[in-house]
């Protein structure tokens, strides 16, 4: 993680956008129907409902931990 | 089955199973540690998690008194009725009793299971209704309230995580 290379914050957030945009447009092309397909990722096989929660849980502790960082530098609600 | 309950509850669940495992172990010392005089401690943090599930569930969606109150919780926890955490100064995270975890964690697993009862209470046409949020004095869409409720209790918990880390290292 130390090794991570000085980015530019301005292209990262960049990259994220056309992630999310990319993101937003998978679930919209998703049928009711289709909650119960499988997804495989080398051993580990998942359903399409489990990815829907998972996402908004992973990125929201990563959220919760960057809000944390900050406070911890600039104090709080600063 | 309505579609959107199969994501929501796994996401839910995941977020509330991470939670239990990364309080395990933790000393009374530890879980009232703070990084600095204005960071949040674990303690108090998972009380407000399990604040917030209770509120959202049964209060703003199902128009139901809290758990908090109904089942006496804030007497068992020897707290006001009306506490809840949202817009607490530094001092009062400080002085937050230093209450049992397991009976914090007794209150959430109901107030975690009355969320799961909320979802299965839930039709897909309710999604689009809104509901009065007295505490925030504002309407909001229960779709959205669904959405919420992952991303918040989730921030928690990765701040949770985070405190744990800073003591017990990585992993640790």
């Amino acid at each position: 993680m130390r090794a991570m290379p000085d980015g530019n914050m301005s292209d990262l957030v960049q990259y994220y956008d056309a992630v999310r945009i990319a993101a937003s447009k998978v679930i919209d092309s998703a049928s009711d129907e289709g909650m119960d397909k499988v997804f495989t990722r080398g051993s580990r096989s998942v359903t399409w409902s489990w990815i829907l929660g998972h996402v908004i849980v992973e990125e929201s502790q990563h959220l919760g931990q960057v809000a944390f960082v900050r406070g911890l530098f600039r104090g709080l609600n600063k | 089955m309505p579609s959107f309950r199969d994501p929501i509850k796994s996401g839910l669940n995941e977020y509330y199973g991470k939670l239990k495992q990364t309080v395990e172990g933790l000393t009374p010392e530890e879980l009232l540690w703070q990084p600095n005089p204005e960071s949040n401690h674990i303690l108090w943090t998972v009380w407000h998690m399990a604040r917030v599930a209770d509120r959202w569930a049964n209060s703003t969606v199902l128009g139901n008194d809290e758990l908090w109150i109904r089942d006496g919780w804030a007497e068992k926890l020897g707290m006001s009725t009306e506490k809840y955490g949202r817009g607490e100064t530094p001092e009062q995270v400080r002085d937050f009793p230093s209450v049992d975890i397991s009976l914090v964690l007794e209150y959430y697993d109901v107030a975690h299971a009355s969320m799961l009862g909320m979802i299965d209470a839930l039709e897909q046409s309710d999604l689009d209704r809104d509901v009065f949020a007295a505490y925030r004095n504002e309407s909001l869409n229960i779709g959205w309230i669904l959405g919420h409720i992952l991303a918040e209790e989730s921030q928690h918990l990765g701040q949770v995580a985070y405190i744990r880390g800073m003591q017990r290292g990585f992993d640790g």
